[in-house]
């Protein structure tokens, strides 16, 4: 019954809230400072979620509609050049991004706005690896693949599991 | 004496059975936990990524594979969803509306449209992911089913795997 209660009230303060989420500013200066000697543009930041800064809330520009950083191995921070990743939108509408040197990728949203969800997945060589579930939401891959992982990331995102 | 160990033998079982997940159903005014794993899969699959209700700031939130985990060990991409996440499921979908959600289950699922989860899910009512589940389709078969305390599993497992669009 308390459970109850405490999930109601929860409720109600989540839905005078639902709008805000945690504070953008904070989620962007969680992220840190520039590594030096990076040049803010397409090398800079891998591993982070581009989205945070790229979408649309600043302070990062252009906005972006699908960011990302691709690894070769799950347990390891080797950054996938050349990769393909492809992200086929909820009307069969499909994008091919190739990597950089530093594994990173980006769709600006003014020439693509997908619709949600997405399917995604990436291919380098001959070898492929597959999302099984969608992205609802936020375009931004390192959104929810972040390092190795934990309860509420899963790992970065890589070719081969080892 | 006998009459005395038959009491307390009635009252061992009444105790028993309150202690198991059949509890949370008399809370629930009828929901059945025990029907509920293939819809927690639906729910999960529809609704529970890390960018929606897997996030700890929506109200509603889900757990379990493909989304975040309940155990600190475990990472959304395995292993397998466990029970504790199920019931955590379970309560979180009895907690948006209780009243409601007994009031429609005493009446067999009659009239779900009363429940904002299932208004929120087909997009009739404002939500912020849109239309996750179509009227009429397995997704939509799956969760009423469960309200009229008669789940179809086949319309869940399909609802769970299939590939969207
Ligand atoms: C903490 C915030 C932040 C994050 C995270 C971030 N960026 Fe940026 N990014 C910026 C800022 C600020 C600029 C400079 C914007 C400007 O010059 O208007 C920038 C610039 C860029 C540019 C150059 C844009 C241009 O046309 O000049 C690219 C490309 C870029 N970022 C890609 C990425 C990618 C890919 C990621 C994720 C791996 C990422 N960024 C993550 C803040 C961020
Ligand atoms: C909403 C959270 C979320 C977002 C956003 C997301 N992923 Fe995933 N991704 C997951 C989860 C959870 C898994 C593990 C379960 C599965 O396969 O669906 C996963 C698995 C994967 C896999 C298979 C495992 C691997 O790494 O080889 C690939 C590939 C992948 N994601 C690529 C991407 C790319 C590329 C993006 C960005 C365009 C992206 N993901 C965005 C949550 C997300």
């Amino acid at each position: 019954m308390r459970a109850i209660g405490f999930v109601f009230l929860g409720a109600f303060v989540a839905l005078s809230s639902s709008c805000i989420d945690p504070v953008h500013s904070d989620d962007v200066d969680a992220l840190g400072p520039e590594a030096p000697g990076v040049p803010e543009g397409l090398t800079h930041r891998a591993g982070q979620p581009c989205l945070t800064c790229h979408g649309g809330l600043g302070p990062g520009s252009p906005r972006f509609s699908v960011a990302g950083t691709v690894y070769l191995k799950r347990t390891d921070t080797a950054a996938l050049q050349g990769a393909t990743v492809v992200i086929t939108d909820a009307d069969g509408d499909s994008r091919s991004v190739e990597t950089n040197e530093v594994g990173n990728f980006r769709i600006e949203r003014d020439t693509w706005n997908p619709i949600f969800p997405l399917r995604i997945s990436l291919s380098y060589q001959g070898e492929d690896a597959t999302m099984k579930t969608l992205v609802n939401g936020n375009g931004g891959c390192n959104f929810c693949h972040r390092g190795d992982g934990d309860s509420t990331h899963s790992p970065r995102v890589y070719l081969r599991t080892k | 004496m006998k009459r005395f160990l038959l009491v307390s033998m009635s009252i061992a079982i009444f105790a028993a059975c309150a202690g198991s997940p059949k509890q949370s159903t008399d809370s629930a005014g009828g929901a059945d936990r025990a029907q509920f794993t293939p819809v927690s899969g639906m729910l999960l699959r529809r609704c529970g990524s890390l960018d929606c209700h897997g996030r700890i700031y929506r109200n509603f939130r889900l757990v379990g594979v493909g989304g975040r985990r309940l155990d600190d060990k475990y990472y959304p991409d395995g292993p397998a969803t466990t029970e504790d996440e199920i019931d955590h499921n379970f309560q979180a979908i009895l907690g948006i509306e209780p009243e409601i959600m007994r009031t429609v289950i005493a009446e067999g699922g009659a009239n779900p449209q009363r429940l904002t989860v299932v208004r929120k899910g087909r997009g009739s009512e404002d939500h912020k992911g849109g239309q996750r589940i179509g009227l009429g389709d397995d997704a939509d078969i799956c969760l009423t089913s469960w309200l009229a305390s008669d789940v179809d599993s086949d319309a869940c497992a399909r609802a769970t795997t299939q590939r969207l669009p």
